[in-house]
């Protein structure tokens, strides 16, 4: 892709790409850049920021893509980015990435870029389709109209790249700033903006930062962010009455908001460009989108079959994820006995075997799990399903302060919260965003799965899937409820609109689908690398130290009570006892056992004693290992754990277990803080002030909502 | 007459939009302007969100906003369900302010 260049010799040019979203400007980008790009975010946000570069003909072009949006005002982060970026960047050029098939909406895009005192180049991307749809664009017309190069691309087959490139340089060669055209919005408007551009340009070194015209629309539409400009300004108050004036006087005379009488002459004006460029020839009378969408949007049915592809994706899931994952199991717990093989007995081979091993490998396993439920996910958001199930939720999810788009992350929650609180940046409203951040990890992940089946097989095993599924159930119910009660209270507000494109159904691409895969599992190994190792080193410290060597009397006693339950064991079980023995007088003598007895009575009124709250807190490095520290603690040792009926026996045996505690567990270790990872992720996109309410929200639900279980249970005589 | 009270099928032009500024500009920007034809191609369930065709392109909306949006002709073809007045819904519908 890349030419040699003498680089510099024409003057390398900086090209913002930009438009709405749906328009294919990932395709565009691609096919400008090939693979030579890299991923970063925009300082202070969570919106991705993509960056490449391409040489032709000894000129170089650096490209940033830039996020989808559909208008400069500032609502959304992702207007925001994109404004800031190119009033602080002021790139050469922007391509705005139009689809041919929906031109209006996005040349209304175009024509406020065209303000901004930027070069704009369009290019009329999807010009394929359009053209299979009777839809016939004279673009040198439509160019002429606006004062905007229009060039047909077709991103997917990157046609269409080099006329962009030829446009880009025709501009830049002959950039001069001062023929260009611009929106009319109608003489009395144009005459308020007249004099707060002149007003505006008395500040010389201010307009060389804000464009005078922009500033003066943006005033007048009553944008916040443009009257927070001002303050820069040497007659900023003055400017700021007039421009109130001003949108006032527009208000009573058209009777409408200043802002909106603003978008209807943008569209008026691109009424009259659509009409002189644009012939539709024929309408086809045959849609595949809209025969499909009669079936998946149907009012009935549109929800059944959200609920029918979910629970498809979860079948596939784990039946194709089962192979995969036993073979990172056993690579694994090869890498296991290999290290211990090789390393001498000590606390270095237990931190490598039991710590990092066994810790990074239990949470790596799940990557194949992952990898398959983000393939299928992002297969559904390629073809637009997403938005059909955004369409089918948003009124349950908006009874309960959600809103439609927050169903991709929520869903995402049930396997991994790690990249199911990335997933929410789709959601543009701030508070939205929030709420299902918060409300993700109610959502029971893979990880707590093992937990629930144990006990829900040891307490209730006449009715252990339903118990399982209850958790499930639960679950999704506080998840609502709690996004509720978060909307009442500390993220009041009005609520957001939904107001969605519904992009037709397209072929997804191998490379679109497979680089969405990529991006997500990338996010989660970084996660697994850095964070689980840490706290894995961190629990495996914990329940290690301070070491402790039982003693001669403990272990007799220990012998003496195996051989009157079992007589006759051969000396193979006895000697395996003791090490189990040995094992759990460790954890209980470590840190984490002393610390579980210091917090016994906090968790006194949910009927846990210290073991539990031991298992609690391992469970921080991964919610899996509640199970193997039971193990442990139940000195059934953490091979058989799982499998064996040992640990379910053993719990059935200790007298403080019955039903009802067994239930407070399970929904205990659902409701309280998820694992370090998912409170890293939380942290990373909101902060630490959220990561500590989300904490203290989590916690305080968990426990109020297990003690007042178990004193209600035990008043009804269930314990 | 807002577009959240006529049927499945029915034409319309757009006359003015009644909601808070932030959601009367996002449709605005979205086209929903003095004017624009639109249609509404359907329903979602129990008052779900309508999908509009605008011109070439379909946009879904939520009936409390769609109900923001007030029409000025109505060219009959679905199954009509006119007189849904649903004045006053939510409370943030006040014209303007």
């Amino acid at each position: 892709m890349r030419d040699d260049t003498s680089a510099g010799a024409k003057g390398d040019l900086r090209i913002a790409l930009a438009g709405n979203p749906n328009a294919g400007k990932t395709t565009i980008f691609n096919a400008l850049t090939g693979a030579h790009h890299k991923v970063g975010n925009y300082p202070g946000v969570t919106v991705e920021k993509r960056e490449g570069s391409r040489s032709r003909n000894g000129r170089r072009y650096d490209i940033t893509d830039l996020p989808g949006i559909y208008s400069l005002t500032a609502y959304s982060i992702d207007e925001v980015v994109t404004r800031d970026f190119l009033l602080d960047h002021r790139p050469d050029i922007i391509v705005d990435v139009m689809d041919s098939t929906n031109l209006s909406r996005h040349l209304y895009l175009c024509l406020q870029f065209q303000e901004l005192g930027i070069p704009v180049i369009g290019a009329l991307n999807m010009s394929d389709e359009a053209a299979a749809k009777g839809i016939r664009i004279d673009e040198k017309a439509l160019g002429e109209v606006l004062g905007i190069p229009m060039i047909k691309t077709v991103g997917p087959k990157g046609s269409g790249m080099d006329d962009l490139l030829d446009a880009i340089d025709r501009t830049a060669d002959t950039m001069n700033g001062k023929t260009r055209k611009e929106v009319h919005y109608g003489a009395e408007i144009e005459e308020k903006l007249a004099a707060l551009e002149a007003a505006v340009s008395a500040d010389a070194a201010f307009i060389a930062k804000f464009p005078a015209r922009w500033l003066a629309v943006k005033l007048l539409e009553k944008d916040e962010h443009a009257f927070e400009k001002l303050a820069g300004h040497v007659d900023g108050a003055m400017i700021a009455a007039r421009a109130k004036e001003a949108s006032a006087w527009i208000d009573g005379h058209f009777g409408k908001d200043a802002e909106i009488v603003m978008s209807e002459q943008r569209y008026g004006y691109i009424r009259g460009a659509v009409k002189e460029a644009i012939t539709i020839e024929k309408k086809p009378d045959f849609s595949l989108t809209e025969a499909i969408d009669k079936v998946v949007m149907n009012r009935f049915l549109a929800l059944p079959i959200f609920v029918g592809v979910l629970w498809s994706v979860f079948q596939i899931t784990f039946a194709l994820g089962e192979y995969p994952m036993a073979w990172f199991e056993s690579l694994f717990a090869w890498l296991g006995e290999a290290a211990t093989t090789i390393m001498p007995d000590g606390f270095l081979r237990s931190l490598v075997v039991d710590g990092i091993i066994g810790g990074v490998g239990g949470v790596f396993s799940f990557v194949p799990l992952i990898v398959i439920l983000f393939f299928l996910l992002s297969l559904l958001e390629d073809i637009g399903y997403m938005s059909r199930a955004a369409f089918a939720t948003d009124k349950i999810l908006h009874t309960f302060g959600l809103h439609g788009q927050s169903v991709f992350p929520m869903m995402l929650g049930f396997g991994c919260s790690v990249p199911a609180i990335m997933a929410a940046r789709t959601l543009k409203s701030p508070r939205d965003r929030i709420v299902t951040i918060l409300v993700i990890p109610f959502m029971s992940c893979g990880a707590k799965l093992p937990v629930h089946v144990l006990l829900a097989a040891a307490f209730f095993p006449n009715n252990a899937g339903n118990m399982v599924m209850l958790i499930y159930a639960i679950g999704v119910l506080l998840a609502l409820g709690s996004a509720w009660l978060l909307k009442k209270t500390v993220l009041r507000g009005e609520a957001t609109p939904f107001v969605m494109e519904l992009p037709p159904y397209r072929a997804p691409t191998v490379r679109g689908v497979l680089w969405h895969v990529w991006e997500k599992t990338w996010h989660y190994i970084q996660k697994a690398g850095t964070i689980i190792l840490a706290s894995s080193v961190l629990i495996w410290a914990v329940t290690t130290f301070p070491s402790y060597e039982p003693t001669d009397s403990e272990l007799a006693s220990a012998e003496a009570t195996f051989l009157a339950g079992s007589p006759g064991a051969t000396d193979d079980e006895v000697a395996a006892r003791l090490e189990t023995v040995t094992a759990e007088l460790a954890l209980a003598n470590s840190a984490a056992g002393t610390f579980g007895r210091f917090i016994e009575p906090v968790f006194r009124p949910l009927g846990f004693d210290w073991k539990l709250g031991v298992a609690t807190v391992t469970g921080f490095a991964a919610k899996e290992v509640v199970v193997s520290t039971l193990g442990v603690l139940y000195s059934v040792g953490t091979e058989e754990s799982e499998e064996s009926e040992g640990l379910r026996e053993a719990l059935r045996n200790d007298p403080n277990w019955t039903p009802l505690l067994a239930f407070v567990m399970m929904l205990f270790t659902l409701v309280i803080p998820p694992c370090f990872a998912a409170l890293a992720a939380i942290k990373a996109e909101l902060g630490w002030k959220w990561l500590g309410f989300a904490f203290a929200f989590m916690l305080g639900l968990g426990w109020a909502l297990g003690a007042a279980i178990y004193q209600i249970g035990s008043l009804a005589g269930l314990a | 007459m807002t577009i959240a009270s006529i049927g499945e099928g029915d034409e319309f032009i757009v006359d003015s939009i009644r909601l808070c500024r932030e959601t009367g500009k996002r449709l605005a920007d979205m086209g929903f302007t003095k004017g624009a034809r639109g249609r509404i191609v359907r329903r979602g369930f129990l008052g779900g969100p309508l999908q509009v065709r605008l011109g070439d392109c379909d946009i879904m909306i939520r009936a409390s906003e769609a109900d923001g949006v007030t029409i000025e002709q109505v060219i009959g073809a679905g199954r009509g369900r006119g007189g849904r007045g649903r004045a006053g819904h939510r409370g943030w519908l006040a014209n303007g302010r």
